[in-house]
């Protein structure tokens, strides 16, 4: 990794928090002032903008998606795990601008009585609309830290986005599972397995070979991907590679 | 020189993200 990508990657992380906070500031100074400011045009507004308020928000909005831009284009040059920090920047936004909604909900800075509902509405939509995606962001993280697939919840968000651009970690697999989760009937556990069950494509002892093929491309294809996100070496790849080749031998 | 830099480089983020703040606050003071 050269310098160069290095420095573009760290200026748009930089960029994209700078952009932030000045939306965050530009917002509490818009709010100080009743919520709404507007100036000029045909119309004189009752309430002049702020100072600084209109730059900070114009280049705001602007800085963040060229700070995602920078993220992703240099963060993709570093690795998977780089580039997905630009998903940390949704909730960044939103959890950090409801605060201020929360804030002055519960904390108006004139006399009126609290909370103020039509700041208190958008903050919580503000915390479900950031809050929701950080959080199964993290389980699904978490998971993939922990090498297992994922719980149905993440996988099931995760399976939903088309795999280039699931942007949650190196480590979470975007396949789908390859069939759906077999129903084991213990003999005599739950007495006698209903006819469409024991004689459908959930046949106990049936086709247990039906479904190596794709269980053996399934593998391999995790194992590729492991190798490619640097978890695991060439030596370490080829191994377990050969490994599960021989397993799949009749 | 890969391996360090994956090391250092959670630090290295948080580093940049908060001279991000600092730089927008301070820019923010200065504008308004």
């Amino acid at each position: 990794v050269s310098i160069r990508v290095l420095a573009g990657y760290l200026g748009g992380i930089a960029l994209g928090t700078m952009s932030v906070t000045l939306l965050f500031l530009g917002m509490r100074a818009v709010m100080d002032v009743g919520g709404a400011c507007a100036e000029g045009g045909p119309y004189v507004s009752a309430q002049p903008c702020p100072d600084g308020v209109p730059i900070a928000m114009f280049g705001g909005m602007i800085g963040m998606f060229a700070a995602a831009g920078l993220i992703v284009w240099f963060g993709s040059q570093i690795g998977k795990r780089a580039a997905s920090v630009v998903a940390l920047g949704w909730p960044a936004l939103f959890l950090s601008l409801g605060l201020n909604f929360l804030e002055y909900a519960l904390y108006p800075p004139d006399a009126e009585p609290a909370p103020v509902w039509g700041w208190l509405i958008p903050g919580v939509l503000f915390w479900v609309m950031g809050g929701a995606p950080l959080a199964v962001g993290l389980l699904a993280w978490r998971e993939a830290r922990a090498g297992r697939p994922g719980n149905r919840l993440t996988r099931q968000v995760v399976t939903s986005v088309p795999s280039k651009a699931v942007v949650f970690g190196s480590g979470v697999s975007t396949r789908r599972p390859a069939e759906p989760a077999r129903i084991e009937f213990a003999p005599g556990a739950w007495g006698a397995p209903r006819p469409a069950a024991s004689e459908g494509f959930n046949s106990p002892g049936g086709d247990d070979r039906a479904s190596a093929p794709s269980d053996l491309v399934d593998d391999l294809t995790r194992l590729a991907e492991l190798h490619e996100a640097g978890d695991l070496t060439d030596d370490e790849f080829a191994t377990a590679k050969r490994e599960r080749l021989e397993a799949d031998k009749p | 020189v890969t391996e360090r830099l994956n090391r250092a480089l959670p630090l290295l983020i948080i580093g940049a993200g908060l001279i991000g703040i600092w730089l927008g606050a301070t820019i923010f003071a200065s504008i308004s």
